[in-house]
């Protein structure tokens, strides 16, 4: 949870789920949004960097693309380490890619708890006839593990940016209540630090102060 | 100095004693009791941090001293693989203390020597089985165990690797509080009052730019001591060194201009510069304290008596010498950002001058911090002593790594890709009909082949943004390669680009990349773990990690 001294936010975004669900069409699609294909950094649709401004508070993202395939899910930790955020992404025609994300939301929440912002995207709404998922039950999940849900299609340009501008929120939000928190936390660790050999003398002093 | 004993010491003096640091060697060594001791004297008797190298004993110290006695926060490593941390008295390991064995069996509690147990403590074995209760005695002869309580680790049959009593690391002496008498001396060199320098390693107690320091003062006393030593080394040696180092002299000679008050890239390029023939000169008092705190570093850590537990504190040890020389080196340059605190010069703008360009890539700019800047002069350093330390505490998983790999290599490009579980699109040359019949011929024998050699220079460079430099020009070699072969259109996404990087890691082999993936990690800068960078070595840890995994055979 960088923050740069001039201020900006430094948010870490994870992209997950199975293979073929369209997660880097997402990426790509809000890349190319803004973006021609000249901006491309080296690893391409899987890595973006974007600067926000919101509400006069300056983001700055980092979207990581990660591989989906089944024999790679044990990697997982190893690219959600110090994430700020993760969307979550299935297809509303495929069940199971549903089920894996209920599973990535219980391992997120077990190492990560309530560090991460947790967002759910049901993509490729242009194919709603062919909906397998119904649309009660993944946001009633998504209601229960406090996820916000986004029904998104990359191939139509829907619910793209509206999902990553949420999120980024969300995460200014959950920083400065963290912050909040941390500002106490600190506060002790510097006290506990203070403890060492040096100034022992003038802890103990303190103690008897009190 | 040589003494009439045959010891040696090489080293500060005063009165015509040792003061300052220093490095002794006592007895002889074809016999078997000699020492090394390399650290702090007052007066003639070890005093303050050192570490003894007892040759004859095969074990070494490294801690606190007090009238050439062990006393104090240290620890001790044997030959034996036996690692001890506690307080030493008179020589003497006594009371709250660690004891980690090879197998990772490890003790905390009372001591009354090292080795000997005397009262209340753990013992917790590598099967993760615990005894708690009042110890005593010697563990070599057995020891006497009374009222105690045995846990048994049933449920958990996989102890953790490397798993470490509680008080491990917090025993011996903080980092910061190692080699100050080398530190000290370069300020003396600076003509800097000692007072700033404060027991937590801030210099800068009294606020960024305290009223004590004269920056000109600091710059002349720089250019005094330079040209002393270089007089003192013509005489002595009247035409031993080539001409190249005289010349790095010169350019040390001139008082540089940048770093003085602002800080832009051009002046940030010349500063670097500056600093690396200065670092590398042993005329300028910034290249006696690296090469000082290189050798004791390198005394300390290197050698045969080494222990995969002394990496923790080596690597805190290096970033606490970073950060104290950084201190030094804005005393030289106040310009440069206080510790802690990194700043960004952007680039400067491209020739086509679009603002949207500058906005989109944030990482565009050089980072200034203590360790971008450092690290480069000292990393190389003491790289040699440090990877033996992160070989040593990876060699199992280093070797499961390069037995999967010898075995993995043996196959065909075809058979490796499609187990690795690559897209058939970027089997290009193989599929195509024609060369079915010899799937080995010897143009298309390794599609990858230059992001594999290209990644193989990861072995050949010392810090760690170098080395994530090699891995992004990786990546740029298989953007190429695939590019050519499935149009220029084509972008990765990471369900593609993972197994094709996973390939190119099995096929360049490098070894110990558990050790170099660990050193990188340890060392990278917190500012580039979010950027693209960071998702590079992410991707090459994860490589690593899937290698591991991944089940052994083929077919």
């Amino acid at each position: 949870m960088a923050t740069a001294p001039s201020g900006t936010h430094n948010f870490k975004v994870v992209l997950l789920g199975e293979g073929c669900v369209g997660k880097t069409s997402l990426l790509l699609r809000y890349i190319e949004d803004k973006f021609n294909d000249k901006h491309l950094t080296t690893l391409q649709a899987t890595f973006l960097n974007k600067r926000l401004n919101i509400n006069g508070k300056r983001v700055n993202l980092s979207i990581w693309d990660t591989a989906g395939q089944e024999k790679f899910h044990a990697l997982g930790p190893i690219y959600y380490r110090n994430s700020n955020g993760a969307i979550l992404v299935y297809d509303i025609t495929d069940e199971d890619s549903f089920g894996k994300v209920k599973n990535w939301v219980k391992e997120l929440k077990k190492m990560l708890g309530s560090d991460i912002v947790l967002t759910i995207a049901g993509n490729k709404i242009d194919l709603e006839h062919e909906r397998t998922v119904p649309l009660e039950e993944a946001e009633s999940y998504a209601n229960m593990v406090g996820a916000q849900h986004f029904y998104t299609s990359a191939k139509l340009n829907q619910g793209v940016e509206e999902l990553f501008l949420d999120l980024t929120r969300t995460m200014i939000e959950r920083y400065e209540q963290n912050a909040q928190t941390d500002v106490n936390r600190t506060s002790q660790v510097v006290v506990v630090d203070d403890e060492a050999p040096p100034t022992q003398s003038s802890c103990c002093s303190g103690n008897r102060s009190n | 100095m040589k003494y009439t004993t045959g010891d040696i010491y090489e080293g500060y003096f005063k009165d015509g004693n040792p003061h300052g640091h220093g490095i002794k060697k006592q007895g002889d060594f074809t016999s078997s009791s000699a020492t090394i001791y390399t650290g702090e004297w007052v007066n003639g008797v070890k005093q303050g941090y050192g570490v003894m190298d007892d040759i004859g004993k095969g074990e070494k110290y490294l801690g606190n001293w007090s009238d050439n006695k062990k006393h104090g926060c240290g620890l001790i490593v044997t030959l034996d693989g036996i690692y001890y941390e506690g307080l030493f008295m008179q020589d003497v390991l006594t009371g709250h203390g660690v004891m980690v064995f090879e197998d990772g069996t490890h003790y905390e509690g009372e001591f009354r020597s090292a080795g000997v147990f005397s009262g209340k403590g753990i013992l917790t074995f590598s099967s993760g089985d615990k005894i708690e209760g009042s110890l005593s005695g010697a563990w070599t002869e057995g020891v006497k165990i009374s009222n105690a309580t045995m846990q048994l680790n049933v449920s958990n049959p996989v102890l953790p690797m490397n798993s470490k009593p509680n008080s491990f690391g917090k025993l011996s002496v903080a980092p910061n509080q190692k080699w100050n008498a080398l530190f000290r001396q370069c300020f003396q060199c600076l003509g800097v009052s000692e007072s700033i320098l404060t027991p937590t390693g801030n210099h800068f107690a009294n606020g960024p730019s305290g009223p004590s320091i004269d920056n000109v003062k600091i710059w002349q006393n720089v250019a005094v001591a330079i040209s002393c030593s270089h007089k003192e080394r013509n005489k002595m040696s009247m035409k031993k060194k080539s001409n190249d180092l005289e010349k790095s002299v010169d350019c040390l000679e001139v008082i540089p201009q940048f770093g003085q008050k602002t800080l832009n890239l051009e002046s940030y390029t010349e500063l670097q510069q500056y600093l690396y023939n200065a670092c590398e000169s042993t005329h300028h008092p910034l290249g006696q304290l690296v090469l000082g705190l290189t050798n004791a570093f390198n005394t300390t850590y290197g050698g045969v008596r080494v222990h995969p537990l002394l990496l923790s504190h080596a690597v805190k040890e290096l970033k606490s010498i970073t950060a104290r020389l950084y201190q030094v080196v804005r005393l030289l340059f106040p310009a440069l950002p206080p510790e802690g605190s990194d700043a960004v010069l952007p680039y400067k703008k491209r020739e086509d001058g679009q603002e949207e360009h500058a906005d989109s890539n944030p990482i565009d700019g050089e980072v200034v911090s203590a360790a971008s800047l450092l690290q480069p002069a000292l990393l190389p350093r003491a790289h040699p002593a440090l990877f033996v330390l992160y070989a040593l505490h990876n060699k199992r998983e280093d070797d499961l790594y390069w037995r999967r790999l010898l075995k993995w290599n043996r196959q065909p490009d075809l058979t490796l890709m499609a187990f690795l579980g690559i897209d058939p699109k970027f089997w290009v040359g193989y599929t195509c009909p024609n060369n079915q019949l010899s799937p080995t011929s010897p143009l298309k024998e390794q599609l990858f082949q230059e992001a594999v050699e290209t990644l193989q220079q990861l072995k050949t460079t010392f810090s760690p943004i170098e080395k994530l430099l090699v891995i992004r020009s990786t990546f740029q070699k298989m953007t190429i390669a695939v590019q050519q072969e499935l149009g220029s259109n084509y972008l990765w996404s990471m369900d593609e680009l993972f197994p094709v990087f996973h390939f190119v890691v099995v096929r360049a082999r490098i070894l110990q990349l558990g050790s170099e993936i660990h050193f990188i990690e340890d060392f990278l800068e917190p500012a580039m773990q979010h950027g693209e960078l960071g998702l590079m070595f992410t991707t090459l840890k994860a490589c690593y990690f899937q290698i591991l995994q991944e089940k052994m055979s083929i077919n």
